[in-house]
């Protein structure tokens, strides 16, 4: 069996304050050219339908990865209709997609989705919400769409259907399930891929013991299959209005970006019925379809406030991490903000992917990273003098624009109307060396195709930067810089990238 | 004209085709060209910079959509509509006319200008040639067009022939009002509808105004196609054979390889980006839908001798499992059909240089039409000008 990755922890944080880590995952690509190293933490590249949104292969390849090679994030659900096709071409997804120099993990859902149905996950299979509704995956039809895909790494199929508010006894039903499913993936062919173990975190919100139990089961069981965890559930995150409908990204125009934690409990009932019997009638056409779905499920399996959105739950995150061996990568998928992602790596969480940049992409929303730039240009010198600032000339421009800095910017105010300078002055991307703001509000206004890829092309490029920069700034904290490199202290730095990355 | 120099490399010594080069101040264009259209600004999702790499020389910006936004005052403040879109090489804008009265369904044309209501606060609004240029000034194209009397080409009666007096009658007041001819070239149009007196009576009348270029207009607007070719045919022999000519709205590439037989040098059309969308890709036999299930397990490219980015990279299948419903497919499609648009143009270019123009067109309408069931108006067209295809 190929080998596809290795994990390596370069150095766990020494610093009490946090449990961060840096790492390097090894990765061989579909192209089966030499391994890729992807310094952790990191992120997967998002895509919808096997491609990045709105990027064309040679626009991605020439403007925002011209030399690294960062993962895909591919999900089974949005690919759903040409599984079949993927198949019979032969060389899997990444080829199928025009990606073939990057490497592929392989998710059941898109992480971008709203929150997924409940009462659908019934017998030996988990209901998965795509184009053409609900199809049935069953262990086995994951396996022949891992076969086909050709991913390097794979999550595997878990109940889902779990929230704060289920019961004990559905909980139960989806940590039994889960560890079914595990336990089915692992003796199966994992098809050369490394699998990635799905840990619920609507387990812990439920039953923290019982959590507990089938989380040590997983690794009493498998650890010697299991090459990674993913930290998942619904109620995971997250500002409502960066997760996008079933299509992946219908985002309703005009919503402020607030959370709304109890904004979709009310109108579950009515509309969800009406789209239950379309579901229903289309999901004979699915090629997905290989068991016979029945009804929903009875009422007692069924959680009664999934639909919901929360805050993200830092603690129940790292009293998962905490059981987690060190040795395997943790991934925390779902539209996470740069804010949300550099507390997730003070938790110990070394993966991530990019469905905030899709998101965003699609509102209009543009990550401005200037304040951080201006503290740790190209991500890694950490330059403060105490007060006088790198560019110290502007220091007044500096605190008038700060209100807005080391954030997002929505390019659709018609503040930038006029606005002839780049989406931010330290990017060097080709849409901020190219265009300015006024344009891409002009874009936006008249909803030109051209006005995401360019926000794609800039968000895309920040958010390596923004990675690069808490890499940088875990290894001040972990000591392994020499201390001859900056004279801020490790907690200062942390202190200064949050406040850089601090929601406006 | 100081704002263009235009020379015909070559002559073919059969038809009326001629290959050119256009020097205009954002650089020089060969013709025949077909020219894409950036309606608000910008090429359906494509970069300025892939535009170039296609080898588009010179794209369309659309006055009226400008005007609405984001205003000719903002562009006016980028300095410009090149600046405004990062697109240095050259531009031609038309003249706002023609979208007022087919989209604004009160426009009405007076003697003084199009009278509509304002779609935003209802309010009466007038613009008037003298309107028109001050904006294609503002935004700074290289080819501006003239407001012309536009009536639907498949009006008749004495309704054309007010149209095409009055579009003269304009044109001076467009000359009159135009500030920049050192930069910018203005073009009039020949219009007269159906009617080949009229179309005759109007490029005559035209041409005695030193303008650096002639338009074509009025047709393609579901005229019957023999109508089609006979007005483009009238008016190419009247307009002087030392400046361009450009057929307005055409783009269906049997229709540029037969008008480029009738002596056109120039084209634009929404259809080649415009059909990317619905999931068309264009080839030279023809158009191919990919959303058609044949396509499902296709690994071909949509051309393996297309050189775009999409044929390289892609294949019909994996374009068909997203045509419907990513935007990436819609990417894929238009990369692919406007570098289409440019390799045909090449051809026409290239073959007209080497004189085997005409050998050009029958293996390019064979290949279109294998049975050879070519239809009556391009076979007409093509033996008007001592083409047979048969
Ligand atoms: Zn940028
Ligand atoms: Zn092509």
């Amino acid at each position: 069996m190929r080998r596809m990755s290795n994990f390596v922890l370069d150095s766990l944080a020494t610093s009490s304050s946090s449990s961060s880590r840096l790492g390097r995952w090894t990765v061989s690509s579909s192209g089966g050219e030499t391994p890729l190293s992807v310094p952790t933490p990191a992120f997967l590249v998002h895509t919808l339908g096997g491609s990045v949104p709105h990027l064309t292969a040679d626009v991605l390849l020439q403007h925002v990865f011209p030399e690294q090679r960062p993962p895909l994030l591919v999900s089974i659900d949005n690919c759903a209709t040409f599984v079949d096709s993927v198949a019979q071409f032969g060389s899997g997804i990444a080829k199928f997609a025009g990606l073939p120099q990057f490497p592929v993990f392989l998710s059941p859902h898109n992480p971008g989705k709203k929150v997924l149905p409940s009462g659908y996950n019934i017998g030996e299979s988990v209901a998965l919400w795509g184009r053409r509704g609900k199809t049935a995956l069953t262990v086995a039809e994951h396996q022949r769409i891992v076969a086909a895909f050709k991913p390097q790494f794979f999550q595997t199929l878990s109940d889902y259907d779990i929230s704060s508010t289920s019961g004990l006894k559905r909980m139960k039903k989806s940590t039994t399930r889960t560890l079914e499913f595990l336990d089915k993936t692992t003796s199966g062919s994992s098809n050369g891929a490394d699998l990635f173990a799905t840990v619920e975190l609507g387990w812990f919100k439920v039953d923290g013991e019982e959590a507990n139990k089938t989380v040590k089961a997983m690794l009493t069981n498998k650890l010697d299959a299991i090459k990674g965890f993913i930290i998942s559930g619904q109620g995971l995150t997250c500002a409502e209005v960066y997760l996008s409908g079933s299509s992946g990204r219908m985002i309703p125009e005009g919503v402020t970006l607030s959370l709304s934690p109890n904004k979709t409990e009310g109108q579950k009932k009515g509309p969800m019925n009406n789209k239950k019997r379309t579901q229903m009638d289309t999901e004979k056409k699915s090629s997905l379809n290989s068991t016979p779905v029945e009804d929903k499920a009875d009422e007692d399996d069924k959680s009664t406030d999934s639909t919901k959105t929360s805050d993200l739950d830092y603690a129940a995150i790292s009293e998962v991490v905490a059981l987690l061996p060190a040795h395997l990568p943790r991934y925390v998928p779902g539209p996470l903000s740069p804010y949300e992602i550099l507390e997730l790596v003070l938790l110990g969480v070394d993966l991530f992917d990019s469905s905030w940049v899709t998101a965003s992409a699609d509102l209009g929303h543009v990550l401005v990273l200037d304040e951080l730039t201006k503290y740790f240009p190209d991500g890694h010198e950490v330059k403060i003098n105490n007060e006088s600032l790198p560019g110290g000339k502007n220091g007044d421009e500096g605190t008038n624009s700060s209100n807005e800095t080391g954030c997002t910017i929505s390019i659709k105010d018609k503040k930038y109307f006029s606005d002839f300078t780049p989406l931010s002055s330290s990017c060097s991307c080709y849409t901020c060396r190219k265009h300015t703001k006024s344009y891409l509000n002009h874009l936006y206004a008249t909803e030109e195709l051209l006005g995401p890829v360019l926000v794609m092309i800039h968000n895309l490029t920040s958010f390596n930067t923004m990675m690069a920069t808490i890499r940088h700034v875990v290894k001040k904290d972990a000591g392994v810089s020499s201390q001859t490199e900056s004279s801020t202290s490790s907690q200062e730095s942390l202190d200064r990238l949050k406040q850089c990355l601090k929601p406006c | 004209s100081p704002a263009l120099q235009f020379k015909v490399l070559a002559e073919c010594p059969v038809t009326k085709a001629r290959t050119s080069l256009m020097t205009l101040p954002h650089g020089t264009v060969e013709t025949p060209v077909f020219m894409p259209v950036g309606t608000q600004g910008t090429l359906k999702g494509l970069l300025p910079e892939q535009l170039e790499q296609l080898g588009c020389h010179i794209m369309l910006g659309n006055t009226y959509h400008l005007g609405n936004r984001p205003g000719i005052e903002l562009i006016k403040e980028a300095g410009g509509l090149h600046n405004f879109m990062n697109w240095n090489r050259s531009l031609l804008t038309d003249s706002g006319g023609f979208q007022m009265v087919s989209l604004l369904e009160l426009a009405e044309i007076t003697e003084d200008g199009v009278k509509f209501k304002s779609p935003y606060d209802g309010s009466e609004c007038m613009m008037t040639p003298e309107h028109s240029i001050q904006i294609q000034n503002t935004l700074g194209a290289d080819i501006i067009m003239q407001l012309d009397d536009v009536v639907s080409s498949t009006t008749t009666g004495p309704r054309v022939e007010e149209a095409m007096h009055r579009t003269i009658r304009w044109l001076d007041r467009c000359i009159a009002a135009h500030q920049n001819p050192e930069k910018q070239n203005l073009f009039p149009i020949v219009q007269g509808g159906l009617n080949p007196e009229l179309r005759k009576a109007c490029a005559k009348e035209l041409i005695k105004r030193d303008t650096p270029g002639f338009a074509i207009g009025g047709l393609s607007g579901g005229e019957s196609k023999d109508d089609f070719w006979k007005m483009v045919h009238i008016s190419t022999d009247i307009l002087p054979n030392h400046k361009p000519r450009y057929l307005m709205g055409v783009g269906f590439a049997e229709d540029l390889v037969v008008c480029s037989a009738l002596g056109c040098d120039m084209y634009d059309c929404v259809f080649p980006t415009r059909t990317a969308r619905f999931g068309s890709a264009l080839t030279f036999t023809g158009q191919v839908n990919l959303k058609h299930q044949k396509f499902k397990n296709d690994f071909t490219p949509v051309d393996p001798e297309c050189p775009c980015s999409t044929c390289k990279t892609y294949t019909k299948a994996y374009i068909h499992a997203i045509a419907t419903h990513e935007t990436m497919a819609c990417h894929l499609l238009t990369v692919h059909n406007i570098t289409f648009q440019m390799r045909l143009m090449k051809r026409i270019r290239e073959s007209i240089k080497e004189a085997t123009f005409v050998e050009f067109v029958r293996n390019f309408m064979f290949g279109l039409y294998p049975s050879k069931n070519y239809p009556k108006w391009s076979q007409d067209a093509l033996n008007a000008v001592g083409i047979s295809l048969l």
